[in-house]
């Protein structure tokens, strides 16, 4: 779609631009895949000393459901994976041992050995743009959602075992971002235009554009941000289906206000889907006003989110200043100036015209349409 | 009528001036357009509403002549010539022109072409 016809379709394409400049491109993801895939096939080879336990790394976190954030000032994406082994987390009570014997068959690889560096409980293969870090993982089914995937990791201190389910996580959450768009087309007559076919859902790009100004409104002090899997998490329980990006965020931010409780203990809590007994949010135990920075930052957005899907007619600039202000002024500047160029292509191949009466650019193809003659500016002092 | 958004508001011997409202996208601005023409002579457009801005780091609108009035067209490259019809040809460059100022004000390029002062370079 290059010509917006309606201020929500012009604004959820800024904003899907936005988005999209802020994850890793699609020949990232294609390098990223060669990438891992390749870890686990030198894994594997016959001589390594932990063939026998099958290993298999597979993508977590934002890698896996797409909502991949380049970080700020810096150029290169921290991607989560786990290395399950098939083999019994008992034989292993230390989870340590299996790391170490992971670290030692990556620098037993010529390729490797020079990109691997031990992390608390992961080991990180840095490229050129992205860190792989690897967890190591054992199969332990649970009586939770998907917990047939479930498994154990090393827990924060890696001195003993934790239960986790990244695959049935990611599952839930690919379901929450598609079952609520299948329920919302059915319920809406007539269908608003088909979204593209895309990788990327409205869900995921929504969660980007959340993380992304958590980012900036928190860059002073991170500490004080609340994670990734919370926000995400929130975003999926709150999201119903709505293909326009820009009404995708109303409702998530709508949804998680209308979640926190009026008084500041008990606070919100944001379990694991796919093991209840986990609270995703427990750090706001130890860090309450880390909490509280959380609430009035998602008020805050929401706020200012409802008065820029309201604002009609303003202008372009005032639009864009306010993208600034929520995403950043470079990557903004950069998102309309692309928007904009896109037209470029319609008015050289006689595409555009102006539609009678609101002398709006529009396709063409519409009807009580006058269209752009070619033409060149010109201007003297 | 191709354009009818657009009222007549004066009529002497031989000077017509149209006014009207022109949003050039959905995010846009609604603007109040005057154009003047002037029998055999080339239209003037100016812009009554919202103000054309200048910003401080500017130094001039990109594509306007003194006065500000919109300069849509190159006479050299035959785009106008004083027969065709104001409304067919014009209007529609207004719209674009509106385009790219917005455009220009958000980002400081202006991204919708053009011969610039007397120089012949293309931008």
């Amino acid at each position: 779609m290059v010509v917006a016809t309606t201020s929500s379709t012009q604004l959820d394409d800024l904003l899907d631009r936005i988005s999209r400049k802020l994850q890793l491109s699609e020949t990232e993801y294609a390098r990223v895949e060669q990438s891992y895939r390749a870890v686990t096939n030198w894994l594997r080879a016959k001589e390594s000393p932990i063939a026998e336990f099958l290993p298999d790394i597979y993508p977590q976190g934002s890698f896996r459901i797409r909502t991949t954030l380049k970080p700020r000032g810096r150029d290169e994406f921290d991607l989560d994976f786990v290395c399950e082994l098939q083999v019994d987390p008992a034989r292993f009570p230390d989870p340590i041992v299996l790391l170490v014997m992971i670290e030692e068959r990556l620098r037993a690889s010529g390729h490797y050995k020079d990109k691997v560096t031990r992390k608390n409980r992961c080991i990180r293969i840095s490229f050129d743009r992205f860190h792989l870090d690897i967890l190591p993982a054992c199969p332990k089914p649970s009586s939770g959602l998907y917990g047939e995937h479930a498994v154990v990791v090393p827990d924060c201190d890696a001195d003993d075992w934790k239960p986790s389910n990244p695959k049935g996580y990611a599952k839930w959450f690919d379901v929450m971002a598609q079952e609520a768009v299948v329920r919302f087309m059915k319920s809406v007559e007539p269908l608003p235009e088909q979204q593209s076919c895309d990788e990327l859902s409205t869900l995921s790009l929504g969660v980007q554009l959340i993380k992304r100004n958590r980012d900036i409104v928190f860059e002073k002090k991170p500490k004080r941000a609340p994670i990734s899997i919370v926000l995400t998490t929130l975003a999926a329980q709150n999201y119903h289906g709505q293909p326009s990006v820009s009404e995708a965020i109303a409702a998530i931010l709508d949804g998680i206000v209308a979640m926190i409780p009026n008084i500041a203990n008990p606070r919100l809590m944001v379990l694991n889907p796919t093991n209840v007994e986990e609270d995703l949010s427990e750090r706001w135990d130890s860090a309450p006003e880390a909490y509280l920075d959380f609430v009035s930052w998602i008020r805050d957005f929401r706020d200012q989110w409802k008065q820029l899907i309201e604002l009609r007619g303003v202008g372009i600039h005032k639009i864009s200043a306010v993208l600034e202000r929520m995403f950043g002024e470079r990557i903004t500047k950069e998102v309309v100036e692309e928007h904009i160029r896109a037209y470029e292509q319609p008015r050289q191949s006689g595409g555009l015209a102006v539609e009678r009466g609101t002398g709006l650019i529009v396709p063409a193809t519409i009807a009580s349409s006058t269209p752009i003659r070619p033409n060149t500016f010109y201007g003297e002092d | 009528m191709l354009h009818p958004q657009f009222h007549l508001r004066s009529l002497k011997s031989n000077i017509v001036q149209w006014q009207g409202d022109i949003q050039p996208l959905p995010l846009a601005d609604t603007y109040v357009v005057q154009i003047t023409y002037q029998q055999y002579k080339a239209p003037r457009i100016s812009i009554l509403s919202p103000r054309l801005q200048l910003p401080a780091e500017e130094k001039r609108i990109p594509h306007t002549f003194k006065g500000d009035y919109l300069c849509l067209y190159y006479a050299d490259y035959g785009e106008w010539t004083a027969r065709m019809y104001v409304a067919d040809m014009i209007v529609p460059w207004i719209s674009l022109w509106l385009a790219y100022y917005e455009t220009w004000l958000a980002i400081g390029k202006w991204l919708g072409g053009g011969i610039e002062h007397s120089s012949n370079e293309q931008k």
